[in-house]
């Protein structure tokens, strides 16, 4: 039996290195890659928190398998934006999309 | 009554506008045909209760089953029981005779339309709202109560509006100066029609909320007309707080824009605009009939419920009201009719005349009913008179159409000579305006006949009781009520005569040259024109089953029904006036326009008095021009004066400086928006740490 703290530290380091890699990359696909996993250490927390020594409860893994169905729909959009953005500027880079900025 | 028949008579008319479009997907001629066949039936459903009135009790057809014992029947559909708002429908002679006049003369138009509306665009729209019409107006006349009437007095508003304007997109050119294509002036004519009658509404609606509050008060919140004249603690509450008479006054603001009564009597002219078959059926033979519906609905429920709680002089106040303007209204009309240039006009100004007529016939019914207890006697002349009048003004209508179909133009001395191209329309007409003007034995001899009898018993009536002011304005009522017969007389013979009787115009034979000939009216068109001719005959000698039918359930009614009608009329001493009047309208119209001795032209060059009157009657007594500068011009003025120390002044400043304080504030932060992801997350991760540290030291 692997004790909680080994998954919500598993938990933790997934959403530090989704944030360290939406703080630090510029490419939008790979901004979209740091956002897939940081939504995949939230689904590991909820599981890893909805299991017990006794069991675990079934709504955690439905709610889960329902989020990595949306998930999968969600970056389907994002991949398309990113598409359309890719052929409106030129270019991948976050920075040079300002133009909604002041 | 065939089943169910006072709910289906309206509501199959809605129905059908309501398929109009779909079916008009299927095809136009299924279109077309399915609207008329709707109205018919609406019809069918509407005359299957005539039986029942005069039987004074309601049979199902269908399974011989006896619904009700006594008229009026009720059928009603309870909604918010505590509010005392319902749905139903009312079932007495008055409502029955309105929903028949209404689907009747609407089917027969709808019938006339298929010929006169032949080809034109956007048809779909046109039988849309002929339709939905029908069906608001029997709505009106059968609710029974305040607010459902309301609400089909509002449908038939909108439609008189949409159909007036129905020919918005026509491009030639406007026939007054200040718009620039005739579609734009033909919606503003829909409007002014719209706004004009708002004003009563809003009149009647305010009247109509208070009474409610009233009821209220008594403990029995209702809009019905029954439990209106049963329970009367309402009233006594209203004449506590001093409000009675005010409220009758507004009730009747209502009829006053709806019926074209001075001084909203502007917008009927206008409302000219239409295709005539509107003109016909709206603004002729049903819709502005119902400010005289809604007066003869109310009246007995307030010489009922004012004699219980012993406050007759509201009945006087309200009575002299609706009679004095009615005859002002009618005699104000009729001048203006003498002199219009328009066919359409002139039936205009003579149908704002004769509803002028109908609501003195109810005034002096309440005048009678003041001074006697009864008002049989006005209530019949009005509702008598609203009945020929709605069958020979259809007429008129339809012929003034069938005219203006083959000769394309609305001016009457563009026309002339047209008895030989059209002798159908030309019989139909010239019966048509002989009734109008009370020529015996012709339907509107034996209503007008009534009227002026009503005025004489009246009079002679409040003289033997002791009241004589009510018999000094009884005889001056009568008298004005003659003088409008001769100039009613006087504008018939001369509508006739310019476009049948005199030489054809410039304008025609130019048509002629061009190669289009002056044709009779197709069958379609005409076959409706000689069945609502004979009923115009023969009409006024339905005059005793009119009044067995009009007073049945009315209790201590002497009814005269037979020949006894007829010879009472006769030999009235009003018929000594009737032939005044003739003899005054009917020999001058008789020289200008028939035998055409005098010439009506150089007559007004000749006499400076009567050419100053002429051209104050064609200007409508500048009534019209006093509305648009006073009233017109005086609320956009007003507008600009608040535009500028209001709206500029007050608000837009008021806006600025909160548009300035919020961007002075947000200046502050700009800086830190960057617009640059990486940094919006390091600052995230910042976060994230300070929480984590505040978890684990805090």
């Amino acid at each position: 039996m692997i004790e909680l703290y080994w998954y919500l530290g598993a938990s933790a380091i997934l959403y530090l290195i989704g944030l360290y890699c939406l703080a630090t990359k510029r490419n939008l696909i790979k901004l979209i890659i740091g956002i897939e996993i940081l939504i995949n250490a939230a689904h590991l927390n909820f599981i890893a928190l909805g299991t017990t020594a006794t069991g675990f409860d079934p709504l955690t893994h439905t709610y889960v398998i329902i989020s990595i169905g949306v998930g999968a729909g969600v970056i389907a959009l994002a991949l398309s934006l990113t598409l359309l953005v890719y052929r409106h500027y030129g270019t991948l880079d976050v920075r040079k999309m300002r133009r909604l900025k002041w | 009554m065939l089943p169910l028949a006072p709910w289906l008579c309206w509501a199959i008319p809605i129905i059908g506008a309501i398929l109009t479009p779909l079916l008009a997907k299927i095809g136009s001629k299924v279109r077309d045909y399915s609207a008329v066949l709707f109205s018919i039936i609406s019809f069918v459903f509407a005359f299957s209760m005539v039986p029942d009135i005069f039987a004074g009790k309601v049979i199902d057809w269908l399974t011989g089953n006896i619904i009700s014992n006594v008229i009026p029947y009720q059928s009603r559909v309870t909604w918010i029981a505590d509010l005392g708002i319902e749905m139903g429908v009312l079932m007495d002679p008055l409502s029955v005779f309105m929903a028949n006049i209404a689907s009747g003369l609407g089917a027969l138009i709808m019938v006339y339309s298929l010929g006169y509306m032949h080809g034109e665009p956007d048809l779909t729209r046109y039988w849309f709202f002929m339709n939905f019409f029908v069906g608001g107006m029997v709505l009106l006349v059968m609710a029974n109560n305040l607010l459902q009437m309301f609400i089909g007095w509002e449908i038939v508003g909108l439609c008189s509006y949409a159909l007036i304007g129905f020919w918005h997109k026509k491009k030639e050119p406007s026939p007054v100066p200040d718009y620039e294509t005739e579609g734009e002036y033909n919606a503003m004519c829909g409007m002014k029609a719209f706004i004009t009658t708002r004003i009563g509404d809003v009149a009647l609606l305010i009247a109509i909320l208070t009474i409610y509050v009233y009821t209220w008060k008594a403990g029995n919140p209702t809009f019905n007309f029954l439990e209106l004249e049963e329970h009367v603690e309402w009233a006594r509450l209203l004449v506590a707080s001093g409000l009675l008479v005010p409220t009758v006054i507004l009730l009747f603001g209502g009829p006053i824009g709806k019926s074209a009564q001075f001084p909203l009597h502007v917008w009927l002219p206008e409302a000219m605009a239409g295709p005539t078959t509107v003109s016909a059926l709206i603004h002729a033979a049903t819709m502005v009939k119902a400010g005289v519906y809604l007066v003869a609905r109310v009246l007995p429920i307030f010489v009922e419920v004012f004699t219980m709680i012993n406050f007759t002089s509201a009945l006087y106040t309200f009575s002299m009201v609706v009679a004095c303007i009615g005859a002002f209204t009618a005699f104000l009309a009729a001048t203006m009719g003498m002199v219009a240039r328009e066919v359409k006009k002139v039936l205009a100004y003579s149908t704002i005349s004769q509803i002028g007529y109908m609501m003195l016939a109810l005034g002096i019914g309440g005048l009678l009913g003041y001074v006697v207890g009864e008002i049989a006697e006005g209530y019949y002349a009005g509702t008598f008179h609203l009945m020929s009048h709605a069958v020979f003004k259809a007429l008129l209508f339809l012929s003034a159409g069938a005219v203006l179909h083959s000769t394309r133009t609305k001016d009457m001395f563009e026309m002339g000579g047209l008895k030989q191209y059209m002798p159908i329309t030309y019989k139909c007409m010239l019966f048509g305006a002989l009734s109008l003007a009370g020529i015996p034995p012709l339907s509107g001899f034996w209503s007008k006949e009534t009227i002026f009898d009503a005025a004489w018993v009246l009079a002679q009536e409040a003289y033997s009781h002791g009241y004589t002011f009510i018999g000094m304005t009884g005889y001056i009522l009568l008298f004005i009520a003659v003088i409008t017969a001769a100039m009613t007389l006087f504008y018939s013979i001369r509508m006739i005569a310019i476009i049948f009787i005199w030489p054809k115009s410039e304008y025609l034979k130019e048509m002629e040259r061009k190669g289009e000939h002056i044709h009779e009216a197709p069958q379609i068109m005409w076959v409706p024109l000689v069945i609502l001719t004979i009923v115009s005959i023969v009409g006024g000698f339905f005059a005793p089953l009119f009044q067995v039918f009009m007073f049945q359930g009315w209790e201590g009614v002497e009814i005269h029904a037979s020949v006894e009608i007829f010879i009472r009329t006769l030999f009235s001493p009003t018929i000594l006036m009737t032939l005044g009047a003739f003899a005054l309208g009917g020999i001058p119209a008789y020289y200008f326009y028939w035998s055409r001795k005098i010439d009506p032209g150089e007559f007004l060059e000749k006499h400076n008095f009567f050419r100053m009157v002429h051209s104050f009657f064609y200007n409508r007594w500048y009534i019209n021009d006093f509305y648009m500068k006073v009233l017109v011009g005086g609320f956009i003025k007003l507008s600009v004066v608040i535009y500028k120390f209001f709206e500029q002044a007050v608000v837009d400043r008021f806006n600025y400086a909160v548009a300035w304080i919020v961007r002075r504030f947000t200046e502050l932060f700009r800086k830190t928006h960057t617009g640059d992801l990486n940094y919006n997350m390091i600052a995230v991760m910042l976060g994230i740490i300070v929480m984590l540290l505040l978890l684990l030291f805090g």
